[in-house]
């Protein structure tokens, strides 16, 4: 579905990643586990054309290029984004934040379905449909992150750190969630620390090390590793 | 539906005022029925996505200078269809080149950008008109002026009033937000940028060329008053951007003030001038739309 070959960005001098290559097949789960600083984003926001990519990239998303994309037209080829810091529109109500999530040309006719699905499937986002954004607690804005990105219906969901600020029973919580999705045949690329976590929600995992793919394997090959666990993930 | 009924019967009104008040007032309210057209479209782009414009008097000066320059040898209805197309032709070109711009240097560039044109027209009236002042000779009086101007306000609010509920409108205010997620949400957000800048600035063009037949004689340094950008941000804060009627109301009050002003105290209007906006910024970070929003105990 989604492939990545031979992807590198630069910060200026600073290469942030280097040579990356992965692939994620439809309705998998695919975890990208990392240390701080260690590409995670960047690869994210590469492939959601955020930013550009050094030439020799090459991205596609079921046979379409997409590393010279703007980021409108990929969400419009079915990749969604919930970044890192769930970056909701604070000002503005739950409803609206679902609405604009709709926002492009693939979603609008299914607004109205997919905004019942979503309060549907997250109910604390239905209670507060009316609250502003930014006056729920963390767990809710995470819940609502999601939601906005799944409502431009998109094949592929890219999560950047979801479990990032959240206590343990609401990233358990916000897994339960996201391995429902992924039994409905949603396909996912989630990028985390919560090492535990990811692995059990994962069909298979890369380990990004310092711009580079140290590692791609089973996630039950990486549980068994021990020293692959000390060097990479520091457990 | 009542409350439609209610607008249309309040601009009936309005459209009958120059029936029964002195030419003075109809000239007052012309002033007004300007400042609530050029404060509603400005905000609409620049209240919005916090991009802040300084070039409105550019645009305002473009208008009135094609009146100036077209007026005697084209009908009067043609001249108004095309300023607005100048004025949105240079503001789409102007977008294109500096929408990337974020924050501070956008608001550098429209003010720099705004002195350039007044500049470039000083220099071609110099070499290659030999004129640096115009005479207008199209015959309109007042009430004309007026029930243009009264016709481009009712049409603005309006159109701010259905764009705000509609798509376009979130967009602008997603956009102001967090623009970077606004394109993860699959908003091609130099699009929207650039045409909503250019439809707004074709406003204020348009307002530019009807309010330039009051006068009988404009040179550039009158067109292109770059106190006009000044005036028409600090109603548009003073009635609070948010809101569709907001900058209307905030324009009221201010003409009235700078009226009062300039008559009272000609030589210190600049500092009457200076003093309402440090006041209005200070005390009125909401605007006044804020101020009855905090009033009624409700978030903005």
């Amino acid at each position: 579905m989604l492939e990545v070959e031979n992807l590198s960005v630069a910060y200026g001098k600073h290469e942030a990643l280097r040579a990356v290559s992965l692939r994620v097949e439809a309705g998998r789960t695919v975890v990208i586990l990392g240390a701080n600083g260690a590409g995670k984003t960047t690869l994210l926001n590469a492939v959601a054309g955020i930013i550009p990519a050094q030439p020799g990239a090459r991205i596609t998303f079921d046979g379409a290029t997409l590393q010279a994309a703007p980021p409108h037209r990929i969400v419009e080829h079915g990749i969604a984004l919930v970044p890192e810091g769930r970056r909701l529109f604070g000002e503005m109500s739950v409803l609206d934040n679902l609405r604009l999530g709709a926002y492009a040309r693939r979603a609008r006719q299914a607004e109205a379905a997919g905004l019942e699905r979503m309060l549907a499937l997250f109910p604390r986002l239905a209670e507060r449909r009316h609250q502003l954004a930014r006056t729920m607690s963390g767990g809710e804005q995470q819940m609502l992150a999601i939601a906005r990105a799944l409502m431009s219906c998109p094949r592929l969901l890219l999560l950047d750190e979801p479990s990032l600020g959240l206590s343990p029973r609401l990233a358990k919580e916000l897994f339960a969630t996201l391995r429902r999705l992924a039994a409905e045949g949603q396909s996912i690329l989630l990028v985390e620390q919560a090492v535990h976590l990811s692995l059990g929600l994962a069909d298979w995992v890369y380990v990004l090390e310092n711009g580079g793919i140290a590692r791609s394997a089973a996630p039950g090959d990486i549980r068994g590793d021990d020293s692959l666990r000390k060097a990479y993930l520091g457990l | 539906m009542a409350r439609l009924a209610l607008v249309a019967v309040g601009v009936a009104v309005l459209a009958a005022l120059p029936l029964v008040v002195s030419a003075y007032t109809v000239s007052l309210l012309i002033s007004i029925l300007a400042y609530v057209s050029l404060a509603t479209a400005w905000a609409f782009f620049s209240g919005r996505t916090r991009y802040i414009s300084l070039a409105t008097a550019a645009f305002v000066g473009i208008g009135t200078y094609t009146v100036a320059l077209l007026g005697d040898h084209l009908p009067l209805p043609l001249v108004l269809a095309i300023a607005p197309v100048v004025g949105f032709a240079v503001a789409f070109g102007v977008g294109l080149s500096t929408l990337r711009l974020s924050g501070v240097y956008f608001v550098i560039f429209t003010f720099g950008l705004a002195e350039l044109i007044k500049q470039l027209v000083i220099w071609f009236e110099i070499n290659q008109t030999k004129t640096l002042a115009r005479y207008i000779f199209v015959n309109a009086g007042g009430t004309l002026i007026y029930e243009l101007l009264l016709a481009i306000a009712a049409v603005v609010i309006g159109g701010v009033w259905w764009l705000s509920q509609a798509r376009l409108g979130y967009a602008l205010r997603v956009i102001g937000e967090d623009e970077m997620v606004a394109r993860h949400a699959g908003i091609d957000t130099t699009r929207v940028k650039v045409l909503v800048f250019a439809a707004t600035s074709a406003v204020m063009s348009l307002v530019g060329a009807v309010l330039s037949l009051r006068y009988t004689y404009v040179d550039p340094n009158i067109a292109f008053n770059s106190l006009v950008a000044f005036q028409v941000l600090i109603m548009a804060l003073l009635g609070g951007v948010g809101r569709p009627w907001g900058p209307a109301l905030g324009a009221v009050p201010l003409v009235l003030l700078f009226e009062l002003l300039s008559g009272t105290f000609p030589h210190h209007f600049g500092i009457a001038l200076g003093l309402c906006f440090v006041i209005i910024v200070y005390y009125l970070p909401g605007g006044l739309m804020g101020l009855v929003d905090r009033v009624r105990g409700r978030a903005p």
